[in-house]
């Protein structure tokens, strides 16, 4: 089999695309689960699925929060792809929240909280947004 | 709703268990226990028993990030991203 590495290095070359990137994986022999959209209702496997579609955007499958990864902010976000996301609007509310978690850490609040805080609100309000969509 | 909106009716909602305006931050609490957790999630039908160790994990990998050689702002920013696309994904899944 294949090392993943090479699979997506190979894809890169002619694709930025995260879905191709995936299917040339699993075509390969890797599973990776090509669609978010058939996730099962577990948020282990809602996490597990969103961090192998960011190693892919990462071009790293194996490494995908290495600090000397190239980073690559549409390719990133093209792991996104399919769940019918408002990019521009995500964008401006990631903005605003980052702001406000970093204005809470020179505040003095400490990491730990502020990552707790942003882990729940921000699932909760991922949660609370797709119902009201439904 | 949009997502401004969600944002919106969460922080009110976290406001009213803080009991400070939104626009006030002085009540912010300096540790966030997993009782609050508990109690800002109650009727959101979520499984918390499935919910806390993962936000934990994750918590403790992303410090572990910013205590290395990242910054925070583009951890956090990554974070507020995933997260609210992990609970749409969860959401979808149900």
């Amino acid at each position: 089999m294949r090392e993943k590495r090479e699979i997506v290095a190979e894809c890169l070359r002619g694709s930025t695309s995260a879905d191709a990137i995936l299917n040339a994986l699993h075509q390969g022999g890797w599973q990776i689960r090509p669609k978010p959209d058939a996730v099962g209702g577990s948020i282990g496997v809602a996490v597990e699925v969103l961090n192998e579609r960011k190693a892919v955007a990462w071009k790293d499958p194996d490494r995908a929060l290495s600090p000397d990864t190239d980073f690559d902010a549409d390719v990133y976000w093209s792991a996104f792809d399919g769940l019918g996301l408002d990019r521009e609007a995500c964008e401006q509310q990631a903005t605003l929240i980052t702001a406000l978690l970093l204005s809470l850490i020179d505040d003095g609040v400490s990491l730990r909280a502020v990552l707790w805080t942003v882990v729940i609100d921000l699932f909760a309000t991922g949660v609370i947004f797709e119902r009201a969509r439904a | 709703m949009t997502i401004a909106e969600a944002v919106l009716a969460f922080e009110k909602r976290k406001a009213a268990m803080l009991g400070v305006p939104i626009t006030d931050r002085s009540g912010v609490r300096e540790e966030t226990s997993t009782a609050d957790a508990q109690s800002l999630m109650v009727g959101l039908d979520v499984d918390l028993d499935e919910f806390l160790p993962v936000a934990q994990a994750q918590v403790m990998m992303h410090i572990r990030l910013v205590t290395g050689p990242w910054d925070a702002e583009p951890v956090l920013r990554m974070l507020a991203l995933e997260f609210f696309v992990a609970g749409i994904l969860y959401e979808r899944g149900s």
